[in-house]
């Protein structure tokens, strides 16, 4: 009777771990696109869309910048990563969610998206020359 | 009627917060492109011409000539004044440090970013545009069209500023090398590199001033009369020492490209040994000499 009892449990407990796993899976959504406000005007060209930004050499922009899911809501604390600096620099802005986006020199790399940590998607980014233009 | 009186008086408020606001920012100084504090402009040579009138800048330049030396300070609006912000640019490519200052090196449009030492944030941005130098422009000592006659004995200055290719003064300091191909009828008394420069001619006849800068050359005909001037022994009335041979003729002429090197040949206006900025043409007897 009493290893009936303790099956029952495991069976439970596994059938509990399972299902909030599986909860958890079901409500995480996965980066879909980057969402841009507050962008600051800057004399050239510049381009923040939701899967590629595209930077004139030498150029700063602020923007705040929210990551949406599949499901169109915001991702939970947000952060950006170049993957390399000396062509595309990311800084923190003055405010919570901003950031100021600027090209040191031509080329292209990515922007590494970062959800509560853990990196959720990469968008494109270009610093392209204002002769080129 | 009440609301029309109540809405003229907001609207003339906004418009003296908004005057008053301004009234704040001197002209050296300009509002960052994210409106938390102000940028000032600091020559760090007086050869900058954004500088000619005094120590502080009479404007924030938009425009700064290649190879030009500049800095920038910046003040956070807010009240706690003493945030320590360190400048810098977007692109070394562009705007590169050198010693604490900017150098403009490239040319093309840069962000100078003002980030915040405590948290590492960004705080303001202010854009500028690096050009090449086109040409040069003599100035008298009123800041005027230089004089194209002067006589012996008397003592005059002349300026140097840099100018775009549309015609714009443009900041930065920079080393000025001057020469003259006539040293015997007239002295450059202040030693290169300087934008500007004392003149004394001593015997009539053409001579013939070319001011070089990365690159650029501009030259300025003067006519000379009167009397020759008796020169004092060198050290005497401090009276400069004859110009030496060995100098480099250059052609007089308008605005011209003199290639890459800022001081052609010996030129011994850029010798740092105290002697004056001559520049002996031929035998230093050239044609039309008394």
């Amino acid at each position: 009777m009493k290893l009936g009892h303790l099956a029952l449990n495991l069976v439970l407990g596994l059938a509990a771990t399972l299902g909030c796993a599986f909860e958890d899976e079901r409500t995480r959504s996965s980066f879909e696109q980057l969402s841009y406000r507050r962008i600051s005007s800057a004399p050239g060209y510049v381009s923040l869309g939701p899967r590629e930004l595209i930077l004139e050499r030498g150029l700063a922009v602020r923007a705040r910048v929210s990551a949406l899911g599949d499901d169109g809501k915001p991702l939970p604390l947000l952060s950006l990563r170049s993957d390399d600096p000396a062509v595309f620099t990311i800084e923190r802005g003055p405010r919570l969610g901003e950031y100021v986006f600027f090209g040191p020199r031509s080329g292209s790399t990515d922007v590494s998206v970062y959800s509560d940590g853990e990196r959720v998607g990469r968008v494109a980014a270009q610093v392209i020359d204002a002769h080129g233009l | 009627m009440k609301t029309r009186v109540r809405a003229i008086a907001w609207v003339g408020l906004l418009v003296a917060a908004t005057t008053g606001c301004r009234s704040r920012v001197k002209d050296d100084q300009v509002v960052g492109e994210l409106g938390n504090g102000t940028f000032r402009y600091i020559c760090v040579e007086a050869s900058d011409p954004m500088c000619s009138a005094g120590s502080r800048a009479s404007d924030f330049p938009r425009r700064i000539g290649q190879n030009g030396l500049f800095n920038l300070e910046y003040q956070p609006l807010n009240t706690d004044r003493t945030t320590a912000v360190r400048i810098i640019s977007a692109s070394s490519e562009i705007v590169d440090t050198r010693n604490g200052q900017f150098l403009a090196v490239g040319h093309g449009t840069v962000a100078l970013l003002a980030k915040k030492v405590e948290n590492n944030r960004v705080q303001d941005i202010v854009h500028l545009s690096v050009v090449p130098i086109d040409s040069l422009r003599f100035q008298g000592s009123d800041g005027r069209l230089p004089p194209l006659f002067i006589g012996t004995g008397s003592r005059d200055t002349l300026s140097v500023v840099p100018l775009d290719d549309a015609r714009t003064v443009v900041a930065g300091a920079r080393d000025y090398y001057w020469t003259v191909d006539a040293p015997e009828r007239l002295r450059l008394e202040t030693r290169s590199p300087s934008a500007t420069m004392d003149i004394r001619p001593i015997a009539p006849g053409a001579v013939t001033i070319t001011v070089t800068t990365d690159g650029v050359s501009a030259t300025l005909d003067l006519e000379i009369s009167g009397e020759p001037v008796l020169e004092p022994e060198p050290g005497e009335d401090g009276g400069l020492p004859p110009p030496t041979d060995g100098g480099v003729h250059v052609d007089a002429g308008s605005m011209s490209d003199a290639g890459d090197d800022p001081s052609p040949g010996a030129d011994a206006a850029a010798l740092p040994d105290g002697s004056p900025s001559v520049d002996a043409a031929n035998d230093g007897s050239p044609e039309g000499a008394p």
